[in-house]
């Protein structure tokens, strides 16, 4: 057991995942009591019709009202003001993002918590890229369009870091929040903004290789639309930053 | 230079490089060297454009085949989602399939 005199909140954007929740606060559960920090589980549901926040009620009363935090909101509003209501009722002074969808696996977490106090970074990105990271489930091409568009990426911003558009990290909490404050994307690009606007800060960066196995229930959005809106953040964040 | 956004970076630097060039290809500047070589100059942008290309094809492909595939750790988390399942319906849960 490991313990240190932080919190960590761990935010769960969700729609539509009735059928993930479970097994992903289960597997949290689980490695988070293994390595012995203190947590909460914030669950910001966006109105989804397949009754995921009935899911999420069940599981509050499996686990208790301390560890699991239900604060839905009405409708899809966007990552970056579900991230912001999430940190608004967060008690801890770390803040854990990762998908619901369970293509993050909890058990990097520790890794993460370990590797952050090794350094007082300000922000830990967990990487498909590095080390023994990778994907599962990924044809040649969905490589090819990731590899591409990070390449692209690495040359025309200059990030510190080497997976700009995953979305499994760890932040301080106001550095989280300065962050957010300062970015204009929404959706796919968001994520790669946030690492951008850390840079131009002077926030500190580390990272984890983690395996990132794609959706098992449900199917993966990328098509045409979300490469065009990727291509046109790209170039904007390239010109102002 | 530290304010600089990426855009102002890649002019600045694209700038340094344009000013001799155009004063050699323009003929503002003439040694017998840039006369000897003038057009391997002439073609300089479009051999560094092409060697960039090379590069960054050579760079991308050789990231994609290089890319883990992680057979374990898939195997690993549907192992976790049998478990998971049993637990949590030992605990009264009730799934929605």
């Amino acid at each position: 057991m490991t313990t240190n005199s932080h919190k960590y909140s761990i935010l769960l954007p969700t729609y539509n995942e009735k059928d993930n929740l479970p097994i992903i606060i289960w597997l949290i559960v689980k490695y988070m009591k293994a390595s012995g920090y203190d947590y909460e589980v914030i669950i910001i549901d966006d109105g989804s019709p397949d009754g995921t926040l009935d899911v999420a009620k069940d599981l509050q009363q499996i686990y208790g009202e301390d560890k699991i935090l239900l604060r839905p909101r009405a409708a899809k509003l966007g990552l970056g003001t579900a991230y912001m209501h999430g940190i608004k009722h967060a008690t801890g002074d770390f803040i854990l993002l990762l998908d619901a969808d369970l293509s993050h696996h909890p058990k990097f977490i520790p890794e993460f918590i370990k590797l952050q106090q090794s350094g007082d970074y300000d922000i830990i990105s967990g990487s498909r890229y590095v080390g023994n990271g990778g994907v599962f489930g990924w044809d040649f091409k969905r490589k090819l369009i990731s590899r591409g568009a990070n390449y692209l990426s690495q040359v025309l911003l200059r990030p510190n870091a080497s997976d700009l558009t995953g979305s499994f990290r760890l932040y301080k909490k106001p550095v989280l929040e300065k962050c957010i404050a300062s970015c204009v994307s929404k959706g796919y690009v968001f994520q790669m903004e946030m690492l951008v606007r850390a840079r131009q800060h002077g926030f500190t960066i580390a990272e984890v290789p983690i395996t990132f196995v794609d959706r098992i229930y449900g199917t993966s959005k990328l098509g045409g639309t979300e490469i065009v809106q990727f291509a046109k953040n790209l170039l904007y964040l390239f010109a102002t930053t | 230079m530290v304010n600089m956004t990426n855009l102002q970076r890649w002019l600045f630097y694209g700038t340094l490089f344009a000013i001799p060039y155009l004063a050699v290809v323009l003929g503002s500047v003439k040694t017998q060297l840039t006369s000897k070589y003038l057009l391997h100059i002439q073609l300089l942008p479009l051999l560094l454009l092409v060697l960039f290309g090379i590069y960054s094809v050579w760079t991308v492909l050789y990231r994609v085949f290089t890319f883990n595939d992680c057979p374990e750790a898939a195997k690993e988390l549907q192992a976790e989602i049998i478990e998971a399942r049993k637990d949590l319906i030992s605990k009264g849960f009730k799934f929605r399939d």
